[in-house]
């Protein structure tokens, strides 16, 4: 059960993808997820499920895990795409019963927000399967840096950011442990209403937090046994470099982000009937 | 008689068909009497947590199985649930496991999950404390004020308190230092020799074992390499080596003293066996 959250989960591989900037990573990650919300007409958002897939093939990251990360909102997208389907009305209608009316709008609504979440999803995932938690925040530090003129504490935030990452595996672990140790004692988990199994659960949640403050003071301590202080002047281990690749994939995803703001708004262009706006 | 717990090909795989696999038990088979004090060594990562985590049900075995007083537990639901109550499993550091308000309400834990009436509750709790050596002011205490050892047993207090035909200690005197060890070992003695119950003792100290166990059974790699008698296991020094475990220092001396030119009794485990054939050397 606990063994399946997949947050921030890192898939270990030496595509292309992984090998870029982690900055300039997260910049296209934004750049990209804002191009969804471009897209009006059929041919773009095609483009775009097309760019997804092919960055998905890229990255060699096994397709089973980019469908799991889809899986836990899946039922959402289902949900929402039939409420589109059954009632907003516009455009041709093809099917009309009672309450129910199925028009050329609806299908079009629905089959957007399915692919835009669908694609949203993928895109973000694809970013943590990629980099690793600590090139992660290592990287989120550098772009906030400027922040610093406001007197933002950027290191300290990002500091805080890596360790609660690097604690997820060992709390999953230490629930895991102190859930064996209660049932071994006869906690039941499993029978009994809400309410009973929220109880059940105290057994499991007091250790738990105890645990973890312990975990927290411990850390603290040896942080400051070696002098740990808000790294400011503090060198890199690992020198974040801007390769020839780097720039390669700003320059296309700017050539791509044009075209698909002139597919979407260029008149001479959105007039023509296979570029017809459609939402 | 039937032995208590008999297991019987056991073997278990941590993450089946995934690149990290892992195989903790294999072909795993033995037989415990009633009333045995056995020991339980390995070295660390030699399947001896998930060896004993398949005798209360709580892991399902991947292929074998285990019987307790001759029928598996594996059977149905209610099987594996009453398993947890005949074997009594104290995992190693027990401590993190306490969460009640009172010391006394945590050791009654165990005891409430098998819906036993009030009477009976504290009964056990008194009984399960007094083995312990927790004292009765300890008992009004919030947990997280005792100290380290008593922490520990009181932990262990908690699983015996639900009085199992079969108490199991994973590591127990992991961490603790040599005063907390001894305490712990002795009451682990005298519970076997006043409730007759069966205990296993699962540790990677040598030392440990030779002084409190009567029987051992050592594991390596997942499989069980020897078991018998103390003395019989522990004269086996040099597989035991090649296994990555330490011979008691005493054991090491003597052998030592042998190779010297002394003619010693080499069969000795623990320091005071090393005293009494010190002594009869001095007298001769
Ligand atoms: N929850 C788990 N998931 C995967 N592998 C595990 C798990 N627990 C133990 N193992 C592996 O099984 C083997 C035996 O571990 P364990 O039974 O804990 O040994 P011991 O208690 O003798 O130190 C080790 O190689 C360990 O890495
Ligand atoms: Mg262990």
């Amino acid at each position: 059960m606990v063994k399946d959250i997949t947050i921030g989960q890192y898939f270990p591989s030496d595509s292309i993808i992984h090998r870029l900037d982690p900055r300039v990573k997260i910049v296209l990650t934004l750049v990209l997820i804002v191009c969804i919300f471009i897209c009006k007409n059929i041919p773009s958002l095609l483009a775009f499920v097309l760019i997804t897939a092919l960055l998905v093939l890229v990255s060699k990251v096994p397709l089973k895990m980019v469908l799991k990360s889809i899986k836990p909102i899946a039922i959402v997208i289902l949900f929402t795409s039939l409420l589109n389907i059954f009632y907003i009305r516009g455009g041709t209608v093809f099917f009309e019963w009672k309450f129910i009316h199925i028009t050329s709008k609806g299908l079009f609504t629905a089959l957007f927000m399915a692919a835009r979440v669908i694609c949203l999803v993928v895109i973000s995932s694809l970013l943590t399967y990629t980099t690793t938690p600590t090139m992660l925040t290592d990287a989120i530090e550098r772009l906030l840096s400027p922040l610093k003129i406001f007197k933002i504490p950027v290191h300290t935030l990002s500091m805080m950011m890596t360790l609660a990452l690097r604690f997820i595996p060992v709390l999953i672990d230490e629930i895991d442990r102190i859930t064996n140790a209660q049932k071994a004692r006869g906690a039941d988990f499993e029978t009994g209403g809400l309410i009973k199994k929220a109880q059940a659960m105290i057994p499991i949640i007091v250790p738990l937090f105890i645990s973890s403050i312990k975990h927290a003071y411990e850390l603290a301590d040896a942080m400051d046994c070696r002098c740990y202080t808000d790294g400011s002047g503090r060198t890199r281990m690992k020198q974040m470099k801007t390769k020839a690749s780097d720039y390669a994939a700003l320059f296309v995803s700017l050539v791509f982000v044009t075209a698909l703001i002139l597919c979407n708004y260029a008149p001479f262009i959105t007039g023509l009937t296979f570029f017809n706006t459609v939402i | 008689m039937t032995p208590v717990i008999s297991v019987q090909n056991l073997n278990y795989i941590y993450n089946v068909g995934l690149p990290n696999e892992v195989r903790a038990v294999e072909n795993v088979s033995f037989d415990i009497g009633h009333g045995e004090l056995i020991g339980l060594i390995g070295h660390t990562g030699s399947g001896k947590s998930t060896l004993v985590q398949h005798l209360n049900g709580l892991l399902k075995p991947s292929s074998g199985d285990v019987l307790l007083d001759g029928k598996s537990i594996f059977e149905s639901k209610s099987t594996i649930h009453e398993a947890k109550f005949k074997v009594g499993l104290c995992f190693q550091y027990p401590e993190y496991q306490l969460f009640e308000e009172t010391v006394e309400k945590d050791i009654a834990f165990g005891p409430t999950n098998m819906k036993l009436d009030k009477e009976e509750i504290v009964r056990r709790v008194v009984k399960a404390a007094s083995f312990v050596g927790l004292k009765p002011e300890h008992m009004k205490k919030s947990p997280f004020e005792l100290s380290g050892g008593e922490k520990r047993r009181a932990a262990i207090a908690g699983v015996m308190a639900m009085e199992p035909q079969v108490l199991i200690l994973d590591e127990p005197t992991a961490g603790l230092d040599p005063n907390g060890r001894d305490k712990i070992l002795n009451m682990v003695k005298l519970y076997r020799d006043t409730t007759g119950c069966t205990v296993i003792l699962v540790s990677h100290s040598m030392e440990d074992v030779a002084k409190t166990c009567d029987k051992v059974l050592v594991m390596n790699k997942g499989c069980v390499e020897m078991f018998g008698k103390t003395d019989d296991v522990f004269c086996r020094y040099e597989e035991l080596s090649s296994m990555g475990l330490n011979v008691p220092q005493v054991s090491r001396i003597f052998s030592l003293l042998k190779k010297g030119g002394l003619n010693v009794n080499t069969e000795v485990f623990t320091v005071e066996a090393g005293v009494n054939e010190l002594l009869k050397i001095l007298k001769r």
